[in-house]
């Protein structure tokens, strides 16, 4: 069997969403069949501008072949044609204008995929947004499977996608949100799915007392990692944790490790690290109370899945309907909608060694049913077997 | 085993079960806790949720600070006539109590708590009902503008219908003419042929 995997960007590089997703995915489906991913020249999420050379290549023992984008993306403008879509009425040639302006462009990965349809099985497509899932899927609907990682926004209800989602072979959903919010929006219960997500792969050692005596900590923290941006709802969590300090007097700290892409107010107690690596990363976490994970736009989270797998509980946006339902599911996370909510449940998680160690388990239980990559394997390898005998 | 926990404020607890430990229940009773405090007085931090951190209000009217200092006047006289009212009450008091216990209204937590509850459930169960309704709204939709899509292509069928019909009836009226030239043309042959043989026989 060969599979393609399609999506928008492909890189060592590229460090989370989709595109890690993705990446993982393949690079776990290789030890069953050929693997091939096809992609773009991309490596700038938004200006989709070329950077990897053209042609085929070799990622992670991966082979992949790059396409190159022939229009960049030029942000203000696609934000103001967006803005024009989702608060006018529009026709459809508006929502087509949308999906190029949101790109990445690549007609020639689009006429790859329509002339070698009869040399792959199965086409994966990655992200419904883009234009490669929007046109590749199009080309190869008999042969598409989309990984839709949809996040509760506002383009999803665009009449254009009503038709795409109705249109793949099957589908692999991250959630058991995001397949009800698909079916909702496009009413594509018919066709086969199941809810899948992404693997994670925890280090056999990590040390929160190493991480501790590296940068010098002392006392409690908890954690927040990913990108510190308004869209990840950072600038909330930030007036809240300040808030919490101040009326409660509390001295736990908040740590912040990922890249800024947001002002971070100048407290002694927000404690921004940057980027650190994977070993880093899971040492911090070792070490953390709790992880706080404020988006309000998620498909899956795959840190809050990596904070479960290192037996940590987690304190989540409840505006995020992925991220509640997954902390109800798994007894594992409490979850805020205001900010009386964020204080009672940080003050309760911070309070009760006990409660966070029984949620600590919980969140271990859960990512052992549900999130090793054997269990990932497997719900792939049946969904092929299952289309396979259709 | 069970445990019970109370925050700094001396609030309701939150029971928790460490070996069964239901988030649903944890946050329904944090809920509760939140819905259970005082409101805040109007346009502070916490009644607008909004306003900068750090400020706490204070209870109106509470134990200590200005608000419960009494005025003198004309509190004083206030509190003189109500001395000299009770006064006059006090031997009624024993026919005027049972009836007092009987039909005032109290103030009961625990209703209140419940209704709370009950309240919260009603709302999530509007939710429901209301993305229930949106769905099914959504349907409809769907059903209306295929409809519509149905109205607009039999509406072009009858009318092409129609055309067509009209395109017939003029062929068959050609039809019909051409057929009248023919046997006109019959005629006038059969004709010619009768005068050729004639010739032919002479």
């Amino acid at each position: 069997m060969k599979l393609a995997f399609v999506v928008q960007r492909y890189g060592m590089e590229i460090n989370g969403g989709a595109e890690l997703h993705c990446r993982w995915i393949a690079e776990h489906m290789r030890k069953y069949s050929d693997v091939e991913v096809l992609t773009t020249r991309a490596l700038d999420y938004i200006t989709w501008e070329n950077h990897y050379p053209g042609g085929e290549g070799v990622v992670n023992g991966v082979p992949v072949r790059r396409f190159p984008v022939t229009r960049t993306r030029c942000p203000e403008r696609f934000g103001r044609l967006q803005r024009f879509i989702l608060e006018n009425e529009h026709r459809v040639e508006d929502e087509l204008r949308w999906v190029e302006e949101e790109g990445p462009c690549a007609p020639s990965l689009v006429r790859y995929i329509s002339n070698h349809a009869a040399d792959y099985d199965y086409f994966i497509f990655f992200s419904y947004r883009y234009y490669h899932s929007f046109f590749g899927i199009r080309a190869v609907p008999e042969k598409s499977i989309l990984v839709p990682t949809a996040e509760h926004d506002a383009v999803i209800h665009l009449n254009i996608f009503k038709s795409l989602f109705n249109m793949p072979l099957a589908f692999v959903y991250n959630s058991i949100e995001e397949r009800r919010m698909i079916e909702g929006v496009s009413r594509n219960g018919r066709i086969p799915g199941d809810i899948v997500g992404v693997g994670t792969e925890v280090p056999p050692v990590s040390s929160g007392e190493r991480f501790r005596r590296k940068h010098g900590i002392e006392g409690d923290y908890i954690l927040y990692i990913g990108r510190i941006d308004e869209n990840k709802g950072c600038h909330r969590l930030f007036e809240y944790f300040l808030r919490f300090q101040m009326e409660t007097g509390s001295r736990v700290k908040l740590f912040l490790v990922g890249n800024a892409v947001l002002k971070i107010p100048s407290h002694p107690d927000l404690v921004p690290f940057g980027f650190l690596p994977e070993e880093d990363k899971f040492d911090a976490l070792e070490g953390a109370r709790l992880l706080v994970m404020p988006s309000f736009y998620e498909s899956l989270s795959m840190v809050t899945l990596e904070a479960w797998a290192m037996r940590k509980p987690v304190l989540a946006n409840a505006r995020c309907e992925v991220l509640k339902g997954q902390c109800l599911r798994s007894n594992a996370g409490l979850f805020y909608d205001n900010y009386d909510e964020f204080r009672e449940s940080l003050a309760l998680l911070l309070g009760s060694e006990g409660l966070c160690r029984a949620m600590g388990v919980n969140g271990r239980k859960y990512y052992d049913a549900h999130y090793t990559w054997e269990s990932i394997e497997n719900k792939y390898l049946a969904l092929l077997r299952r289309l396979e005998g259709t | 085993m069970k445990d019970k926990m109370t925050d700094a404020q001396k609030e309701a607890p939150i029971r928790i079960d460490y070996d069964n430990v239901d988030v649903a229940d944890i946050m329904d009773q944090i809920k509760q806790r939140i819905a259970q405090r005082p409101p805040a007085p109007d346009g502070s931090p916490a009644a607008t949720g909004e306003g900068p951190s750090g400020v706490v209000p204070v209870a109106p009217g509470g134990g200590e600070g200005p608000s419960a200092v009494v005025p003198s006047t004309p509190g004083g006289r206030e509190n003189l006539a109500m001395r000299v009212l009770r006064m006059l009450i006090r031997p009624f008091m024993p026919i005027v109590r049972p009836l007092l216990d009987r039909f005032i209204l109290r103030v009961n937590m625990d209703e209140n708590v419940r209704i709370d509850q009950v309240s919260d459930k009603l709302n999530v169960r509007i939710d429901q009902v209301s993305d229930g309704l949106n769905i099914r709204s959504d349907k409809l939709s769907d059903v209306l503008s295929t409809a519509r899509e149905n109205t607009k292509l039999l509406h072009s069928l009858v009318h092409n219908l129609v055309l067509e019909l009209t395109k017939l009836r003029i062929e068959h009226e050609t039809l019909k003419n051409k057929m009248r030239i023919m046997e006109k043309d019959f005629e006038v042959l059969g004709k010619r042929e009768k005068v050729l043989e004639k010739r032919m026989i002479e």
